[in-house]
């Protein structure tokens, strides 16, 4: 499986296409976010508010040992799982957008952590993803990987995500602030499993 | 109608203070342009061709006359004192601030209303039948369903970024005045043959450049299973959904490659998970919405018929006023009251501060302070005492809002079109009104019948144009404003139709002359009272085609 590539920005629009010689409206220049708040690669940010260094090894290579802390795709896991359960060892599993989570339906016996991916932080794959990994009864770490953004956070932690992996020079403290965007919230979610409703949900 | 509990109001409080930040940190340059515009996406606010444009939810289509005040007060403060009513029962502010958008936002909130998913790829506002709960033929009244679906909704953290954006209606009857079968997901509340309330399901219609129908997935939803059943299709096209292409990202395009056998299949499986889950809508949470749309109090004994409207004398503009803007209301006494956005020289659908307020104002005298608006860019007044109709006619007369044109040629549906939005080809608002002059003799018009015009500026159809009885489309020709015209849609709950071209585009100057043989073809055709849309139905479009296009170039 391949991230798949978009021949056009991924809903670019929402509806909208911005005219190209659009003057009415300056865009104001970009400034970079402070480097003691801004996102570093090498590090996850958890839901929790804190950041920590990131341990884990995403490998791409056939040969590489099956361990831990190392991530390898969802075809190399599929392969090598029924042997890794065997002898109790366990791997990090990565999907992409395309991926279906579904294939790993009795089979996250020798899952550490499952990893989903995503190209573009308009692309809402790896929220329903998230959705379906924990429907099939897994409820060990999960990590959101790619193109995300301070604003998201709160989404991320309601549907389930333990690490998110955001993308370089995002502020870390907007992601911090994002977190507690709502007190309260419609729908029950991972992080919540109380029923629909003010009788289960009131303030 | 449903009043906000603490929950509700910091719900949309939260989002002002999360809007604010971002208009905070786009301005300063801390959020990028992409980033910020995928933000202000979802709180309704849009790049149009000269300014931005605010989109507000007005939630199946129903406000208090406190909202609309509210409204007419953000006209006044914030933008240049009108505001347009949208065929998604919302209203758009053409002028706002950028830097003033959040304080909008904070306005809209003490008025328990928010601008929340009303643009952007992910689910819109929820509309309703603009008859929900005064129709005498509904099996229920919808709106609590709505409500319901609008909390739901809102903040979904699983569907804020879906391949395109979501579109859900409800109706509660078989008439349908929602046009269900045009939406991603369209809600008729039926009852079983053992007399139990249900829903029944269609997905995946839509309009745009790909008109498709939506296909029954479900017969018979039992309502506690609202939610769980609308996650599950909700996930499947969040999973399947196309995010190559963008037009090719609404479910109505699984719908056409699947086939309605595999997609109900596919929602059947993943609902067959969820279902009976957390999702599951108790009986106890229906009450408490249900309970806020009870029944009006409305009064016994009132004259009904000539006797309440006596007081109007022989005047013929009242009694054309009555035929064409009054319908009946399930109540004996009561009548349903269209207020015409639709007057010579003014864009369809668009109302001054004044107007909102007048409106609020007449609600507040005669309509139990409530005011709907309606996807035909019309508001209406829907719980009258036909007692009053006389004095209230008079008051609509005097604000130009008594215009009598309700269903007929020149209540026409238009989008905003070239003179606003960035998408247009076409100038849809300057044709429509030159229809509307071209058209100006009533008995003319009244002699045709039922003829629902539609016209867009462009293929995303906004306008609605495949769903007009006569729908016009604007396209571009090298440069140029061209006009496809097509025949046949309807959004007639029994027999929904998409409507099809009858030939080459016609120049911009050549429409009014197009709709203007279009319809003498139908008077030549026509068997006695038979509607337009029965006789391009019946006969087909080769007569037309064989005539409108003589001497024209195309």
């Amino acid at each position: 499986m391949t991230t798949a590539t978009a021949t056009r920005p991924l809903g670019a629009h929402g509806g909208e296409q911005v005219p190209k010689n659009k003057k009415w409206d300056d865009v104001p220049p970009r400034v970079a976010i402070p480097a003691e708040r801004a996102f570093v690669a090498g590090t996850v940010f958890r839901p929790d508010g804190t950041i920590a260094a990131d341990t884990v090894r995403f490998v791409d290579d056939d040969a590489a040992p099956l361990l831990v802390d190392v991530v390898v795709p969802l075809a190399r896991y599929l392969a090598a799982h029924a042997a890794l359960s065997a002898s109790g060892g366990k791997v990090g599993v990565s999907l992409q957008a395309t991926d279906d989570a579904r294939a790993l339906t009795d089979k996250l016996g020798a899952v550490s952590r499952v990893v989903l991916h995503t190209a573009k932080f308009r692309d809402g794959r790896l929220y329903s993803q998230a959705a379906v990994v924990r429907q099939i009864g897994y409820t060990g770490t999960l990590r959101a990987r790619g193109d995300l953004i301070a604003d998201q956070v709160f989404f991320l932690r309601r549907i389930g995500f333990d690490e998110i992996e955001l993308r370089a020079g995002e502020d870390t403290d907007v992601a911090r602030r994002a977190l507690t965007t709502w007190t309260v919230t419609y729908q029950p979610s991972s992080d919540d499993r109380r029923p629909v409703g003010r009788a289960a949900r009131g303030a | 109608m449903y009043q906000y509990d603490a929950v509700d109001q910091q719900i949309v409080d939260e989002r002002v203070v999360e809007y604010r930040d971002q208009v905070r940190r786009f301005l300063s340059g801390e959020l990028g342009e992409d980033e910020f515009r995928q933000m202000r996406l979802r709180n309704g606010l849009y790049a149009q061709k000269q300014a931005y444009m605010m989109r507000v939810a007005i939630p199946y289509g129903l406000l208090s006359t406190e909202q609309l005040r509210g409204l007419a007060v953000i006209a006044r403060k914030y933008d240049k004192n009108y505001a347009h009513f949208t065929t998604r029962q919302n209203i758009q502010y053409n002028w706002p601030k950028l830097e003033e958008t959040p304080d909008i936002l904070a306005d809209l909130a003490r008025v328990q209303m928010h601008a929340i998913q009303t643009s952007g790829n992910c689910i819109r506002n929820i509309t309703a039948d603009h008859l929900a709960g005064v129709s005498a033929d509904e099996v229920e009244d919808p709106r609590p369903w709505c409500e319901l679906m609008r909390q739901w909704s809102s903040f979904h953290p699983e569907f804020n970024w879906l391949p395109r954006k979501f579109k859900m209606a409800f109706t509660g009857r078989a008439a349908d005045g929602a046009a269900i079968a045009f939406h991603d997901i369209g809600y008729r509340l039926v009852k079983n043959a053992a007399g139990e309330l249900g829903f029944e399901v269609h997905v995946g219609g839509g309009m745009g450049r790909t008109p498709v129908l939506a296909a029954v997935t479900k017969a018979f939803l039992e309502p506690r299973h609202l939610y769980s059943y609308t996650e599950a299709i909700l996930r499947v096209y969040n999973l399947a959904g196309n995010r190559e292409n963008i037009f090719k990202a609404r479910i109505k395009i699984l719908l056409k490659e699947w086939g309605a056998e595999k997609l109900t299949a596919a929602i059947e499986e993943e609902w067959l998970r969820i279902k009976d889950g957390p999702l599951t809508l108790d009986a106890q949470e229906i009450e408490r919405v249900r309970s806020q749309f009870a029944p009006l109090p409305y009064k016994q004994g009132l004259p009904t018929g000539a006797a309440a409207t006596a007081s109007g004398g022989e005047d013929p503009a009242f009694a054309r006023w009555l035929k064409h803007n009054v319908l009946p209301h399930k109540a004996p006494g009561y009548a349903v009251v269209w207020v015409s956005l639709k007057q010579r020289g003014t864009a369809p659908g668009d109302a001054t501060s004044e107007q909102m307020e007048g409106i609020a104002a007449l609600a507040d005298a005669y309509s139990f302070s409530q005011v709907r608006v309606a996807h035909t860019q019309n508001l209406l007044l829907t719980d009258v005492e036909e007692r009053d109709l006389f004095a209230l006619w008079q008051e609509l007369r005097k604000q130009k809002m008594a215009t009598p044109n309700i269903g007929t040629l020149t209540d026409i549906i238009c989008c905003p079109g070239l003179d606003f939005c960035s998408l247009a080809n076409a100038s849809s608002i300057p044709l429509a009104l030159a229809l509307a002059d071209r058209f100006e003799d009533l008995d003319y018009v009244y002699d045709l019948g039922e003829v629902d015009v539609k016209m867009s500026g462009c293929i995303n159809a906004c306008g609605h144009h495949h769903a007009g009885h006569i729908g016009v489309l604007g396209i571009d020709k090298k440069g140029e404003e061209w006009y496809q015209i097509l025949l046949g849609g309807s959004v007639d709950g029994a027999t929904p139709s998409i409507g099809k071209w009858i030939g080459p585009a016609v120049q911009k100057q050549d429409v009014v002359t197009v709709v203007e043989r279009v319809l003498e073809v139908f008077v030549e055709q026509r068997k006695e009272e038979e509607k337009f849309i029965d006789v391009v139905r019946r006969v087909g479009l080769k007569p037309f085609a064989d005539k409108v296009y003589v001497g024209l170039t195309v």
